[in-house]
């Protein structure tokens, strides 16, 4: 039996300015907003979203494309590795000593 | 400190017009990233987890208040309005645009900094003794060493392209405090019989995930041959170090399987080949540099500042600080004082703009202007007059950078981990914070003593886990961040790697396990003179390990 799929997003960092982006449901734009990132549901589907997130790259849009393992739905949709939680919440998990407007969450995943 | 002379501003000049140049192509897509990646890694960017890091090397640990106060200004116009210094003595920014890049570069050679060899495989920023010049047990400073390895290492085209990274540290003091055995190359300042000045040389020291203590390659190096020597040391790994394996590529492993012998034989071999002295150091020359770093003229001051006294006797806090933060001075009346960037519960080596510019400004009113930045995540203003150290707290108070604890169980390294690197396995600075908070109240933090916590979120060791009196390496597992605990290392002039004391443990665990090595430490030791490091080697691992596993609650890794 072969093993269930383990649905996928698909993201990478963006060229000009570093920052982490999702490719969005149409395969074109790029989202630095983790839910309304396309989900990938089935190896067809995802081998189609990594091609299309291969022409943004060839296009010196994004770098670094990778797909990442996600789990549960609609709001409840998150990444499964710690690091990519980290990534996908735009932040550090650390309580900060920053200057004012820099706000962060001092709980894991504070973005998404 | 050394000023830029004309060929350096051109030097300088030049890398940013050409690396500029580089980006420009690569964002117009004329580079691959392949093609740039090795241009950008030359220069101090990295892509890391959220953004590109920018690296920014600060020579020897040296910085003048004029360029702290602009790294203050950069990390607030271009990042996000704090930075990270780091155990190599740099400043790491976190949210860098790469489009930005430029005008950072240009910003930096303002005033006289730079990022070239921050990374790649090169010789990285030498790294010295963040009290060089003033530290009352030094044989000799030690800058103008490092000042004349960064000008001949500096794009230097034999040693351009190593088999891996390349670290050089430097002490001109008995007690090492710049952790020279770990590094590729490490070198002590010494003196002959005949009272002459020359440098023990260690080799193939290295942390990350073989870590190896470095062994003396030359017990005594003449002054004027320090170049040359280091030449054929360079030499000798460029063309035997292993480039098929890049784990297996740092000199320490060359060191490790040819044996220092082979080693001091290859290399005084092509050092003894080598005698038309081309790079033989005329004294003129070096006077010429040491002159950069002449002590500024302190006025004369009273061994004992009545000021200091009285307050340290109504003000715990002020005590502790006098206590910890303060280093004996070459001249009487003055100290070097610490700034510990690691407040309470606070971000190890974190620093705002903010911040960066009041202790611009302390550094001009107490310390002749001058800062320093040590590999252990603090900055250290070092010409501080005794009679002013009740104001100087009181201010580094009112910024959050007040506390005593320099050199205690709070005191901690810890690389960025998780949370920012794209390294790492596991978080690190949470773990240091959670640490600092259990041990955070200054009673607590005196009865353990003299303490060095080190955290590394991977194998990598950047927060030096393996020489931590405790270190703590971060690792994944299932999915899980985990941590190992090592007891026992020292990165001292007796420099030791920790011993792992068993199965890790959880991140809910691992702060319990740091107090339980503690408090078998208090039960332990002789007397309170005895440290924790010194108790340990009496003691060895057996009592801690019986503690920390009595329970069995380690997950296996």
């Amino acid at each position: 039996m072969s093993k269930a799929f383990v649905a996928k997003v698909v993201s990478a960092n963006r060229l000009a300015d570093g920052r982490v982006v999702f490719l969005e449901s149409d395969r074109t734009r790029w989202s630095e907003n983790f839910r309304v990132a396309g989900v990938w549901r089935d190896a067809e589907s995802e081998a189609a979203a990594l091609a299309a997130a291969q022409v943004s790259a060839a296009a010196n849009i994004v770098l670094d494309v990778v797909s990442i393992e996600v789990t549960g739905e609609g709001d409840k949709l998150r990444p499964i590795a710690l690091r990519e939680y980290i990534r996908a919440s735009l932040r550090p998990t650390v309580a900060p000593r920053m200057p004012d407007g820099f706000a962060l969450d001092t709980t894991l995943g504070g973005g998404i | 400190m050394y000023r830029y002379d004309e060929f350096d501003a051109a030097f300088v000049a030049d890398r940013v017009a050409q690396f500029s140049d580089q980006i420009a192509r690569r964002l117009a897509g004329d580079l691959s990233e392949d093609q740039f990646k090795i241009h950008r890694l030359m220069n101090g960017v990295y892509l890391q987890l959220h953004s590109y890091m920018l690296r920014i090397a600060i020579p020897y640990g040296v910085l003048s208040s004029r360029q702290l106060r602009k790294l203050g200004e950069i990390a607030r116009r271009y990042d996000k309005g704090y930075g990270h210094f780091t155990t190599r003595q740099n400043l790491q920014l976190n949210w860098t645009a790469l489009s930005d890049v430029p005008a950072i570069l240009s910003e930096l050679a303002s005033v006289e900094m730079h990022c070239i060899q921050t990374s790649g495989n090169c010789i990285r920023n030498v790294t010295a003794d963040q009290f060089a010049g003033v530290a009352a047990d030094e044989i000799e400073d030690p800058r103008p060493y490092a000042e004349i390895l960064r000008q001949w290492s500096s794009l230097h085209p034999e040693f351009t392209y190593l088999p891996r990274k390349f670290k050089i540290a430097i002490s001109g003091a008995r007690q090492d405090r710049a952790a020279i055995q770990a590094h590729d190359i490490g070198l002590q300042i010494v003196r002959n019989d005949k009272g002459e000045t020359g440098f023990r040389v260690h080799v193939g020291g290295g942390l990350g995930r073989t870590p190896m203590i470095g062994p003396v390659i030359r017990d005594f190096l003449p002054v004027e041959h320090l170049i040359a020597y280091i030449d054929s040391i360079l030499r000798v790994y460029n063309l035997n170090g292993r480039r098929d394996n890049k784990y297996k590529a740092r000199i320490k492993i060359l060191v490790h399987e040819k044996g220092i012998d082979w080693m001091r034989r290859e290399v005084e071999a092509d050092f003894a080949a080598r005698p038309d002295q081309r790079l033989t150091l005329p004294q003129a020359d070096v006077d010429a540099i040491a002159a950069y770093f002449t002590p500024p003229a302190l006025p004369a001051r009273a061994a004992q500042s009545s000021a200091s006294d009285a307050r340290a006797k109504a003000d715990s806090s002020f005590a502790a600080f006098r206590a910890n933060n303060v280093m004996a001075h070459k001249v009487v009346g003055y100290g070097a004082v610490t700034i510990s960037l690691k407040p309470i519960a606070g971000i190890p080596g974190d620093i705002t703009a903010d911040q960066m510019e009041k202790i611009a400004d302390l550094a001009d009113r107490y310390s002749q202007g001058e800062i320093r930045v040590s590999h252990e995540q603090n900055l250290i203003l070092p010409h501080v007059a005794h009679d002013d150290l009740p104001a100087l707290h009181d201010a580094l108070a009112a910024m959050g950078f007040g506390e005593g604890n320099a050199g205690l169980v709070s005191d901690i390294i810890a690389c960025p981990g998780l949370d920012y690197c794209a390294l790492a396995t596991a978080r690190s600075i949470p773990i240091a914070q959670h640490i600092s908070r259990r041990f955070g109240h200054p009673a607590r933090a005196a009865q353990i003593g003299p303490m060095k916590i080190k955290i590394s979120g991977c194998i990598n060791a950047c927060g030096h886990h393996h020489v931590g009196h405790i270190g703590i390496l971060g690792l994944e597992r299932r999915g899980e961040e985990t941590y190992q605990l090592t007891l026992g290392g020292s990165a001292d002039e007796r420099s030791a790697i920790g011993q792992i004391t068993g199965p890790g443990f959880s991140a809910d665990e691992i702060v319990d396990a740091v107090e339980t090595v503690t408090d078998v430490y208090l039960a332990l030791r002789n007397s309170p003179s005895e440290s924790f490091i010194e108790a340990y080697r009496r003691l060895g691992m057996a009592p801690f390990k019986t503690a920390l596993y009595e329970r069995n609650t380690g997950a296996d890794i």
